[in-house]
């Protein structure tokens, strides 16, 4: 257990310390920035001009097309964890440690997940500051519910890295190509 | 400590034939493994290390099947790998503490104390805050023993420790090395014989994947007393004819000649005077032999 620790909590410390991190959490933001404060960004905004623009159907689709390039990203994360060792070469010193599959597997998935669900609350947040943008159509976005954000999030976007992710670390630790991985990603988004 | 290696054999899928049936022993102290590029070193230590599984041989240390009891044998192994790579942006102490937590130190104040004590063994205390990926050569090599010595471990394995390093940085390598005590086993694999002769009490010589020799450093020595004999010559054409003649062990350039060393047990003629052995001698004798086809045997 406390090795599974470990390699969580390295995971995550090597995650927040890099930039990229940081960038797709942005980047999920300014989309679904725009998504509310621009009528003419994304599907809601352009489309049929009576859906609120924050509201809960808002939310899903907005989160949707934003999370057609997150598949990328969740390959991206959840493949190079468990292929870090070999594109580092460190897997020489790691491998005659004694640690159980448990723990390394366990620690790096667990790691990839929580670093992917962050970046992907960049569109909660987005979505949030987007509605006090004063140049945003106010009459098409309505109370801010933190239910509307949080319900979609957890039920489809989650749920949704949960498993996609774990596929992406399977075929990683199988193949132990990366290259793989990506390939695998690009039809499933 | 008793590594009993027996008839272990190994052939890779592109059809190198790395290790054949290979038998050695290895007790309590430094032990010198040496041969040229592409002899099966690496190959042995990583199989020993548990990275790799050979095609059929067993590997014994003190009653453990090394082959089957992978996770004891890690934790009593310190490895330092031919190369390795870094984790960017994290740092010596870092990484330190994270592998000794793998080695089974949960108690932070013991593990506090270990990981400090080796930073300051390797000489890495001053800069243990910097990112490893900022280390030159000589400092990576050194944070590398430092994690081979986690956990103190009875079984060291150091593959090529000291090829790429400056001659003051080899030296000090040396040194820690020859520190580490004779409770336990280091098995130092190298292909430049001097190491050996420094550290060693024992060695032994493989090339192609075959055991040539084993033994002290100092009865091999002792076994060629008298019978090595060198010459200076001049020209390549002289060269050559005494190499077919002759049981030429070695050429060196020296000052403009060529100095040929041959393995005779009397002189072999004018000019020839007899020297010391050295163990690039041995080295070279016993490569030549299995040249020839008369090892092993």
């Amino acid at each position: 257990m406390a090795l599974f620790w470990e390699f969580f909590t390295f995971e995550l410390k090597f995650r927040f310390k890099s930039l990229s991190t940081y960038m797709y959490f942005l980047l999920w933001l300014a989309f679904s920035f725009f998504c509310v404060a621009s009528e003419s960004f994304g599907p809601v905004g352009s489309g049929n001009g009576k859906v609120l623009l924050n509201g809960p159907y808002a939310n899903v689709l907005n989160d949707i097309w934003a999370s057609l390039f997150g598949i990328i990203v969740v390959a991206a994360i959840f493949g190079t964890s468990i292929l870090r060792d070999f594109q580092r070469d460190t897997y020489q010193i790691l491998f005659t440690q004694p640690i159980s599959k448990f723990a390394y597997l366990g620690g790096r998935w667990a790691g990839s997940f929580v670093t992917t669900v962050f970046a992907f609350s960049g569109m909660m947040l987005g979505t949030f500051l987007g509605t006090f943008a004063p140049w945003a159509d106010h009459t098409r976005i309505g109370p801010n519910h933190l239910w509307t954000y949080v319900q979609p999030f957890f039920s489809i976007f989650v749920v949704q890295i949960f498993f996609i992710g774990s596929a992406f670390f399977a075929v990683a630790a199988l193949t132990r190509k990366i290259f793989i991985v990506y390939l695998q990603a690009s039809p499933c988004s | 400590m008793a590594l009993t290696i027996n008839g272990l054999s190994k052939t890779y899928p592109n059809g190198v034939m790395a290790l054949k049936n290979l038998s050695l022993s290895i007790g309590n102290s430094m032990f010198g493994l040496v041969g040229p590029n592409g002899a099966g070193k690496s190959s042995l230590m990583r199989t020993i290390a548990t990275l790799q599984d050979p095609d059929s041989g067993t590997i014994n240390l003190d009653g453990i099947d090394v082959l089957r009891q992978k996770d004891a044998v890690r934790r009593v192994l310190g490895y330092l790998p031919q190369e390795f790579g870094v984790y960017p942006k994290i740092s010596a102490l870092d990484m330190l503490q994270h592998l000794a937590i793998m080695k089974g130190m949960t108690s932070s104040g013991e593990r506090k104390q270990m990981v400090d004590a080796l930073l300051q063994q390797t000489n890495l205390w001053d800069v243990r805050k910097k990112a490893l990926s900022t280390f030159s050569g000589g400092m990576k090599q050194r944070f590398g023993i430092a994690q081979a010595l986690l956990g103190n471990p009875r079984l060291i394995i150091v593959d090529e420790p000291t090829a790429g390093l400056d001659p003051a940085e080899r030296n000090r390598f040396l040194n820690l090395l020859s520190s580490l005590g004779s409770d336990r086993t280091v098995i130092l694999s190298t292909h430049i014989v001097d190491d050996v002769r420094q550290l060693c009490p024992r060695m032994a010589i493989i090339a192609s994947g075959e055991l040539l020799l084993e033994g002290a450093p100092s009865e091999t020595l002792a076994a060629l007393n008298g019978k090595i004999w060198s010459k200076v010559v001049t020209t390549d054409g002289e060269v050559r004819s005494m190499e077919t003649q002759l049981h030429v062990i070695s050429t060196h350039l020296v000052g403009g000649g060529h100095e040929i060393r041959v393995y005779a047990d009397t002189s072999p003629g004018d000019g020839f005077r007899s020297v010391d052995s050295g163990l690039e001698d041995v080295y070279f004798l016993n490569l030549s032999k299995q040249a020839k086809g008369e090892l092993p045997n």
